[in-house]
């Protein structure tokens, strides 16, 4: 007759071989995280340093943005300082490589934890007001930052920080070709992270809190704290972005971080929309995208960005996640149709 | 100290003039107009265009460029602020954003983002007060900030125009069904704050660098005025910016560190929200 202490073990063992399968990657995560991890990698060996080069920026721009969204589209917060969460931790990132010859790739996590400070700051700022004063409360913060750290010659120096060369381990990433891996790396890796954690319980607290605070304090969801935590995620994202922009620009200046710039990040998250990351990613591509590569003096390039962005608000008020929806339920109307044993009545109804 | 003080007071009556157009469309629509800086700044190269470039006499070039503003901000009304209705108002604000870039992306490439000659509107050798030197369009500044102030309160609370304004701001749905045709109340109001805009941005493109980005630097400033007077309140928006104006000179003369004055007028923002939320005058209806 079994004892009591190996029915326990048993079950306890049970317990776990379940929990670790429902944590082993399925098909459809390996696809997730494979296919444009994979895709985003071809696409070095055939392009131009350039090229390579603004395709970084622009996925460091989406880790950014990702972070926003979350705070913005998730948990119904606002921040107009996301241009000084990601400029603060690339300036010091960069001090610190500069003045201790020490490699930007070993000091890129300190940008974290300064992204994240940095986000616990801007939270306690806009825990006493709401709604429309939150814009200003954190467009006020991105201003001090921005106008206090920014001009600090101990910061950013004369202007123009000499960075030491990446190295990680004793191996040396000396030309873009062999950083470019990591930035996919870092970007892949927080978009997936991100899609994790608004899947768990702190994505569906977020979204209770987004819809009704009162509610959602009634279910006994701690509103402040996660107020709190959607600032300190974003300001983590941000800071992974600066953080690792010294490391792919090899060059930081205040000027790469304006506080126009977290105009922009607004832009992009408000055109995704409420939903899914992959609206952040369409958006960020809409219109950072088209500043990075239609970059010049055609009357195209130069009008693109802001008619796009009109045109898509007004026309989608709901972003690129609306959009995405109506594509995709009109694509299942279609594939309904067409599906064999079913009448062509069947779809409509 | 007290020049410092003075010269700040004029620099905020720039502010509050600003202000007072931001106020006039955030309480009919309760959005701000990240795009009320970019339509005034077209209305005042329109003027000078047509002042300094084509001889044209200084009252229609005046009137001309008033006018441009307005229509653009009708113009904004009905292609940004119209279909948007009903929507997110963060939505709405990005939308002006949108508007924002657009005219500012036309005057960069129409104009050159370089700095160009802007001359007073009113000329003179001017005089001293308390040892500062105020020129005469400083006054006029002044002059017309006030009157636009005594306008917009004999407007919003003495015609019939006021008291659908006043209404549609109170509650826009009880007033559509009592009558007021919002949506023309609505393009009114962004017609109003337009040529504000207009009128403040050429009566300012004298006293700052004159370039395509002159107003977008002063409307951080304006947003804040606004937001200290209650961002419903239009005195409270004017007091506020002669109020930021001042901090803003005593800062300067006390501290003259690199950004030392936009960081102490940042905190100084933050610090009056987390004590007083809501602003430092109430809302007035």
């Amino acid at each position: 007759m079994p004892n009591s202490t190996d029915t326990r073990s048993a079950s306890f063992a049970s317990r776990l071989r379940e929990k670790l399968r429902s944590h082993r990657p399925t098909t459809k995560t390996t696809l997730q995280i494979g296919l444009p991890t994979v895709l985003l990698l071809l696409i070095a060996p055939i392009t131009s340093d350039v090229t390579l080069f603004k395709i970084g920026l622009l996925l460091l721009f989406a880790v950014a943005a990702v972070g926003l969204h979350v705070l913005v589209n998730w948990a119904g917060e606002l921040s107009l300082a996301h241009a000084g969460m990601v400029g603060l931790p690339a300036l010091v990132v960069a001090k610190l490589s500069s003045d201790h010859n020490l490699s930007p790739l070993e000091l890129a996590p300190i940008g974290i934890l300064i992204g994240f400070a940095l986000g616990a700051v801007v939270a306690a700022t806009a825990r006493r007001v709401s709604g429309l004063y939150v814009t200003i409360v954190t467009l006020a913060a991105g201003l001090a930052i921005d106008r206090f750290f920014f001009t600090k010659p101990w910061l950013v120096g004369t202007g123009n920080l000499k960075l030491t060369a990446p190295r990680l381990a004793g191996l040396e990433f000396g030309s873009i070709q062999a950083i470019y891996p990591i930035i996919v790396v870092v970007f892949i890796g927080s978009v997936f992270a991100t899609r994790r954690l608004l899947d768990s319980k702190l994505g569906r607290a977020l979204l209770t809190v987004r819809s009704d605070p009162t509610i959602a304090q009634a279910q006994g969801i701690n509103v402040p704290a996660y107020r709190a935590a959607a600032y300190m995620f974003a300001g983590a994202l941000a800071g992974l972005a600066g953080g690792f922009m010294p490391l792919w620009a090899q060059r930081v200046t205040p000027d790469s971080f304006p506080l126009e710039l977290s105009f922009t990040y607004l832009a992009v998250v408000v055109v995704a929309g409420r939903g899914s990351i992959n609206g952040v990613l369409g958006a960020a591509l809409l219109i950072e995208g088209f500043r990075q590569f239609l970059s010049g003096t055609s009357f195209i390039a130069a009008y693109l960005g802001p008619v796009a962005l009109i045109v898509t608000l007004t026309r989608f008020p709901g972003g690129l996640n609306q959009f995405g929806r109506m594509i995709g339920g009109q694509l299942a109307g279609v594939v309904g149709r067409f599906r064999p044993g079913r009448s062509p009545g069947d779809a409509e109804g | 100290m007290e020049i410092s003080l003075l010269n700040g007071a004029f620099l905020g009556v720039i502010y509050g003039l600003i202000a007072i157009g931001l106020v006039v469309v955030y309480r009919v629509t309760r959005i701000i107009n990240f795009a009320h800086g970019e339509i005034g700044m077209i209305g005042a190269f329109v003027f000078a265009d047509l002042w300094l470039d084509h001889d044209l006499p200084l009252v229609l070039a005046v009137g001309a460029g008033i006018a441009v503003s307005a229509l653009l901000g009708v113009i904004t009304e009905f292609v940004v602020i119209r279909p948007l209705r009903g929507q997110p108002r963060l939505t709405v604000m990005v939308g002006t954003l949108g508007v924002s870039s657009l005219l500012l992306v036309y005057a960069v490439r129409r104009y050159s983002p370089r700095p160009r000659f802007a001359r007073p509107v009113i000329e003179g050798n001017g005089f001293e007060i308390a040892g500062l030197l105020v020129r005469p369009v400083q006054i006029l500044t002044l002059v017309v900030a006030l009157a636009i102030l005594a306008l917009l309160a004999l407007v919003m609370f003495k015609s019939s125009f006021g008291l659908r304004l006043r209404a549609t701001a109170l509650d826009s749905e009880a007033a559509a069904e009592v009558g007021v045709r919002v949506g023309r109340v609505s393009m009114g109001t962004w017609a109003i704050a337009g040529a504000i805009a207009g009128l403040s941005a050429i009566l300012v493109s004298s006293q700052v660098v004159f370039s395509a980005f002159f107003m977008s630097r002063l409307m951080l400033r304006a947003l804040a005025a606004a937001l200290l007077g209650g961002l419903t309140s239009v005195t409270g928006a004017f007091a506020g910016g002669i109020f930021l104006g001042m901090a803003e000179g005593v800062i300067g003369f006390q501290w003259i560190a690199p950004g030392a004055v936009e960081a102490s007028l940042a905190v100084l923002v933050m610090a009056v929200l987390i004590v007083r939320p809501k602003g430092l005058v109430a809302a007035e209806y």
